[in-house]
């Protein structure tokens, strides 16, 4: 739990997206589904993620119907919508970029400069 | 088609159920932390308290949640609502595509129905409705000489007002007016303007707002005294801001004196601008 890092700023949506293009899930199998895939570096307040979805869903690139869990409690379900989609592979592709320019930047060796 | 939205707009929730609906999403949210836990050694209690941890700030988690989703559902309905709109005008546009003939005549009468119903709340609005620009209207009366064959005419010959006049004894007062286009000096300007010649107690009776000083009295007709009320329109388009009390100007050649501009809004006979008081020859009182 130490060594969790705080999420970047901009990144929860992006992260939200592709968890949900895997399959629909509510807002706790999120908050799991993150945590598991990150290995427990990755570590949003629930109350964020909540925030992050209302948001999206206002933006129409989620949506939320509700459901109910394995052990039959009632549930909001949220799922990508097809400009959900489209955001979450442009956003992906920028992100790379972005994260391949720092990378290269960090990886300069100081003499060669 | 339309029953299948009408459908979906039953789906937006009222504000109660909007509270509600998130209360459900968090207690959830915090009720499945909990149940996985439990399982991993902790006691239930301690469980619950974790999970409430690991949420966050809840007040205010609650607070940004609800204005969001607040703000989600009245976008949702406007766009219900321009849907609807944008459905009905379509359908509209449908029918009058299949029935061009029929549409147009159906048109035509409303165009018709409206302007004639306009035009007639016009008349009824100024007869009726809309009250004369004078304290107490509903005391005012317009006399008219009705002739032995039963026609009826607003003149009267001055020897039959004074008649009316001085035998009155239901009005409390009464005058006469006679309004014609006439040549006004007034310095270097001269010009033609419409005067209302008044005898009797003119301003007695309608009693206008003046702008300044006073209407002259059924006094001063009777003393001949040469004096000219100014109509608010008149001094405001030729001589906008300046001070026309006391100015001297001729009507036809006799010489006249300001005492007094009425305000806007008050009585225009005709659209008369200046109210001349007769000789006491002529009014013969």
């Amino acid at each position: 739990m130490t060594r969790s890092l705080p999420l970047l700023k901009g990144t929860l949506d992006l992260l939200i997206l592709k968890a949900l293009s895997c399959a629909p899930t509510h807002g706790y199998g999120l908050a799991n589904w993150l945590e598991r895939h990150s290995d427990g570096d990755l570590v949003a307040e629930d109350s964020a993620l909540y925030q992050a979805l209302h948001r999206m869903e206002g933006r129409g690139l989620v949506t939320a119907e509700w459901g109910v869990t394995e052990n039959n409690r009632k549930a909001r379900y949220y799922s990508l919508t097809p400009g959900g989609r489209h955001h979450l592979e442009s956003e992906a592709e920028t992100w790379h970029r972005y994260a391949e320019s720092v990378s290269a930047i960090l990886a300069v060796q100081i003499g060669n400069a | 088609m339309a029953g299948y939205k009408r459908f979906f707009r039953l789906g937006i929730g009222r504000a109660q159920d909007l509270r509600r609906e998130l209360e459900q999403e968090i207690e959830t949210h915090v009720a499945l932390r909990t149940d996985d836990l439990v399982p991993q050694g902790m006691s239930p209690d301690a469980a619950c308290e974790e999970a409430l941890r690991r949420f966050g700030d809840l007040k205010a988690a609650r607070r940004e949640l609800y204005a969001s989703t607040r703000r989600r559902e009245d976008r949702l309905k406007l766009r219900v609502l321009a849907d609807d709109l944008a459905r009905d005008l379509r359908l509209a546009l449908r029918q009058v595509g299949r029935a061009p003939g029929f549409s147009a005549i159906a048109i035509a009468i409303y165009a018709v129905a409206i302007g004639l119903t306009t035009s007639m709340f016009t008349v009824v609005d100024h007869v009726l409705l809309r009250p004369l620009p004078f304290p107490e209207p509903e005391q005012l009366v317009a006399l008219e000489s009705v002739t032995e064959s039963g026609d009826a005419f607003y003149l009267v010959s001055m020897a039959n007002w004074v008649d009316w006049h001085t035998r009155n004894t239901t009005l409390e007062n009464s005058a006469v007016y006679r309004s014609d286009r006439m040549t006004v000096g007034i310095g270097d300007e001269v010009l033609r303007a419409e005067v209302a010649t008044v005898v009797g107690g003119f301003f007695e009776t309608i009693r206008p707002q003046m702008d300044t000083e006073r209407p002259f009295s059924e006094q001063e007709s009777e003393q001949e005294a040469r004096v000219v009320v100014l109509s608010h329109a008149f001094t405001q388009s030729l001589f906008p801001g300046e001070p026309l009390l006391g100015t001297r100007l001729s009507v036809d050649g006799e010489e006249r004196t300001v005492i007094g501009v009425a305000a806007r809004g008050a009585p225009r006979s005709h659209e008369c601008p200046t109210f001349e008081l007769t000789p006491a020859a002529l009014a013969g009182c």
